[in-house]
């Protein structure tokens, strides 16, 4: 039997795994993992080194037998069924091409197999050959290719089929950056264009914001959040996802709050708007505070004798209210147009911005004065759970609390 | 003035009787104290380049001085310089210590002595706790900073850095980058840095040299390289996303300077492009090149052009918006801000004074997020949904646009480049 389009469920996920669990020995590799990726969408599972990717894939693909739950496509359990007969492609890092064939005879190998018609795959494998961009190397072998073309060949081998869905495991991580971000956008491309269904697993963060729809956070086994990939960014589920998604990385500073004030890093300020509701949540978790989030594009860095303002004029006349504060800078780094500048004040160390007119001046060691941007986007922690405990700008809360 | 520590002067090495030439007549200088980073695609020259510094390849001409001697002559072993290799190259089956140890005791240093430097520098390199673990026990970036100590320990009078975090985990490449600064900034090492990624050699390096085809293409400082580059193969190399390059022509109209493009014009004001360009004509190819972070969408009848989306690319607290502009791919980045929340319990207020530049309500396919042009504060009108398929207009301030020498691709000198930063 054959999991087909033909007899799929209205309405149901192309691939849906429910509490889907392994176990190595005594090990779990994947801990009750559900959920579910619509048709013709992008979705892709975020997670360093062993949390459980490759694990997941293998279990959808039929590779490996799960030790619980149940996996669906189209809205029937695949459980028993053999990897050839669940319809889905599996594409990995090392994508290898045979020497003696040309690209096309590369890249036709599949349908070739099939037994299709001659004219079907000369059409399926110059239209994968257009979208990739390597109609001019079909005829030509592969030593003859770039790196970067000799891997088109490859994606496009894994891309003429058309099954129900492709699981992707770090199809790009043996490249070099630029190839990287070329194959990456135009794999998004591809996808959107034929309309494919994709999962794909990768370490790295930014990979999985430019392309997903969904990204699934995945660590030591477990689903940490599933969102849209600017979620990820702006609400990440818990501390550990914020430091693990974005360059420069956050700031998880110790904060209070007291006298109605917020008081971080020599910085004294109203609750911003999305921490409202959360000061009860605050005050009861005692002196030690909670956990203030401070990505560095947030943080302004403010040098003397120019003509950059340093409040924004909303702490203005409340007491106690510090918009500035000083530290000492530790360290510099160059981005190019921008630099980031760490600095240590008290026990703490907050990373900022700035531009490299603003850099010429910054020495180390110096103390710098700094104030935030906008305070009403910084993110918050329990300091116990290490939960995210800001309200979204819809209303709605990362987790309850 | 004092001498540089390394000058190399017109340095080639051809291979096949000068069928291939690897290395193209280059010349540069690491002063004292400085670190240069050699950058390029794989395949520039840029390993032998280094392999001839060391002496493990023969130059086929130019001159190579270490402290004002040349050291053409010199065997590879008696240079001083220190090379640390990509894949570490540490005795795996050695202890820490007698890694550190190895250059000293090839030299026959005095026992006491090599204690000593050992632990200096393993306590520099925060290696004392695992001075007798089998090297091969530790991670990669424990592993890297071994080799690094072992050069260290010889205080060579050059360190050679090639590729020293390509087989890093990503997670580990910012440490090793932060500790690699403390080195430079306490050590006072004279370096020369290999990397093709550019994010390594703009951390680390005070000038970058751009190798292509076996040529320096242009050798700056890192802050100047990157503000102001001098060739269109250096303006597509630096940069992420990499600087706009369109080819086209020049030709006088009214109101200023017609670039015209393969399939699109644009106008500019005259006093918006060098005073140097006065060659015109049909044959006369001209390059014009703009920073994805300088182009500022807008409503498309108010653009200086126009473009489809392709693609929103989000980066976290920006995005990279992919056009079609008539056959052309054009990128541009797009500030991406959280979306205030709204009071507890009190409707969405504007905190007077502030510019507010949130867009309308959730359109259908917008992101659930405040996207505007980076660089400018567009009027609350220019806001729109980041769809793909969308045309959108692009306006660019005119001192954001770079001229290229269409022919040797050399950027052309503009009143809006200062001599010095």
């Amino acid at each position: 039997m054959t999991a087909t389009a033909a007899d799929a469920a209205p309405g149901a996920p192309v691939l849906e795994a429910r509490e889907l669990s392994k176990q190595y020995g005594r090990k779990t590799a994947l801990d009750r993992v559900s959920f579910s990726v619509p048709p013709e969408s992008f979705v892709v599972i975020l997670g360093p080194a062993g949390a459980g990717k490759t694990t997941t894939l293998r279990l959808l693909a039929g590779l490996e037998r799960e030790s619980g739950g149940d996996i669906l496509m189209d809205g029937r359990s695949v459980a028993g069924l053999e990897p050839k007969d669940r319809d889905i492609a599996m594409i990995f890092d090392n994508l290898a091409l045979y020497p003696h064939k040309t690209g096309f005879q590369n890249m036709a190998g599949p349908l070739l197999e099939r037994k299709l018609p001659r004219e079907d795959i000369r059409r399926r494998v110059d239209a994968v050959a257009a979208k990739l961009r390597v109609e001019h190397i079909l005829e030509r072998l592969p030593k003859t290719m770039s790196g970067g073309e000799r891997q088109r060949i490859a994606l496009g081998r894994a891309l003429v089929r058309s099954p129900r869905a492709f699981l992707l495991d770090e199809p790009l991580s043996s490249l070099d950056a630029p190839l990287r971000f070329e194959l990456r956008s135009e794999l998004k491309r591809l996808q959107r264009e034929e309309g494919h269904t994709f999962l794909m697993a990768t370490p790295d963060f930014t990979e999985a914001l430019a392309v997903a729809d969904t990204v699934l956070l995945l660590r030591a086994g477990k689903i940490v959040q599933a969102s849209p990939p600017e979620d990820l960014y702006d609400y990440p589920a818990d501390c550990e996802a914020a430091l693990f998604v974005g360059s420069p990385q956050i700031a998880v500073l110790q904060a209070e709050f007291r006298e109605g004030l917020v008081h971080c890093a020599g910085l004294a300020f109203p609750l911003p708007a999305a921490l409202e509701d959360a000061a009860g949540h605050m005050r009861r978790a005692g002196p030690d505070g909670f956990l203030l989030g401070i990505r560095p594009e947030n943080v302004r860095v403010l040098l003397h004798s120019s003509s950059e303002s340093g409040t924004d004029g909303r702490t203005g006349g409340i007491p106690g209210a510090r918009d500035c504060s000083v530290g000492q800078v530790t360290d510099i780094e160059s981005l190019g147009l921008q630099s980031v500048i760490t600095v240590c004040c008290g026990r703490e160390h907050l990373r900022m911005l700035c531009s490299v007119a603003q850099r010429a001046r910054i020495r180390i060691g110096q103390d710098l004065t700094f104030t935030l941007a906008d305070r009403e986007r910084l993110t918050a922690f329990d300091r116990v759970t290490r939960r995210n405990i800001i309200r979204r700008a819809d209303g709605g809360r990362v987790f309850e609390l | 003035m004092s001498i540089p520590k390394l000058e190399v002067a017109g340095l080639t090495k051809e291979y096949r009787d000068g069928a291939v030439i690897a290395v193209d007549n280059i010349s540069f200088t690491v002063e004292s104290g400085e670190t240069l980073a050699l950058l390029g695609p794989s395949g520039c020259g840029k390993s032998t380049t280094l392999n001839m510094i060391v002496g493990l390849e023969q130059p086929s001409s130019g001159d190579i001085r270490i402290d004002g001697r040349s050291v053409v002559a010199v065997p590879a072993g008696r240079r001083d310089v220190g090379l640390v290799f990509q894949d570490y190259a540490v005795f795996t089956t050695m202890s820490v210590r007698d890694n550190l140890a190895f250059g000293l005791k090839v030299r026959k240093t005095d026992k006491a002595v090599i204690r000593r430097e050992v632990y200096k520098t393993a306590e520099f390199l925060g290696l004392t706790d695992c001075l007798d673990v089998r090297a091969g026990r530790l991670s990669g970036s424990e592993q890297q900073r071994v080799a690094i100590g072992r050069t260290l320990v010889t205080k060579p009078a050059l360190l050679l850095l090639d590729e020293p975090l390509s087989n890093l985990e990503a997670s580990a490449r910012p440490v090793v980058r932060r500790e690699l600064r403390r080195l430079q900034q306490e050590l006072r090492l004279s370096i020369i840095y290999v990397t093709h990624d550019q994010t390594e050699a703009l951390s680390l390096a005070d000038r970058i040299a751009i190798m292509h085809h076996g040529k320096i293409i242009q050798a700056e400082e890192t802050l100047r390289i990157m503000q102001y580059p001098g060739h269109v193969q250096v303006a597509r190399f630096l940069g992420s996303p990499p600087m706009n390059i369109l080819r086209g022509r020049l030709a006088d109209a009214e109101g200023g300077v017609q670039f015209t493009h393969a399939a699109f014009s644009v106008l500019f004001p005259a006093c918006a492009l060098p005073g140097g360009v006065r060659e015109r004509g049909p044959d006369k190819q001209y390059a014009l090149g703009f920073r994805a972070e300088d182009i500022i969408l807008v409503p498309p009848e108010q653009g200086l052009w126009k473009g489809e989306i392709l693609s929103v690319e989000i980066r976290g607290s920006d995005a990279v918006v992919n056009l079609n502009s008539h056959g052309s791919l054009l990128q541009c980045v797009v500030e991406h801000k959280r979306k205030a929340a709204p009071s507890a319990g009190l409707p969405a207020t504007r905190n007077a004074g502030a510019p507010d530049i949130r867009p309308e309500p959730e359109k259908e396919g917008l992101p659930a997020t405040a996207l505007r042009a980076a660089g400018a504060n567009p009027p609350a009108s220019d806001v729109f949904s980041l769809r793909t398929s969308t045309l959108v207009g692009l306006a660019l301030a005119p001192e954001n646009i770079v001229l290229f020498d269409g022919d040797s691709n050399l950027r052309l000198e503009s009143a809006f480049v200062p001599k010095q930063l």
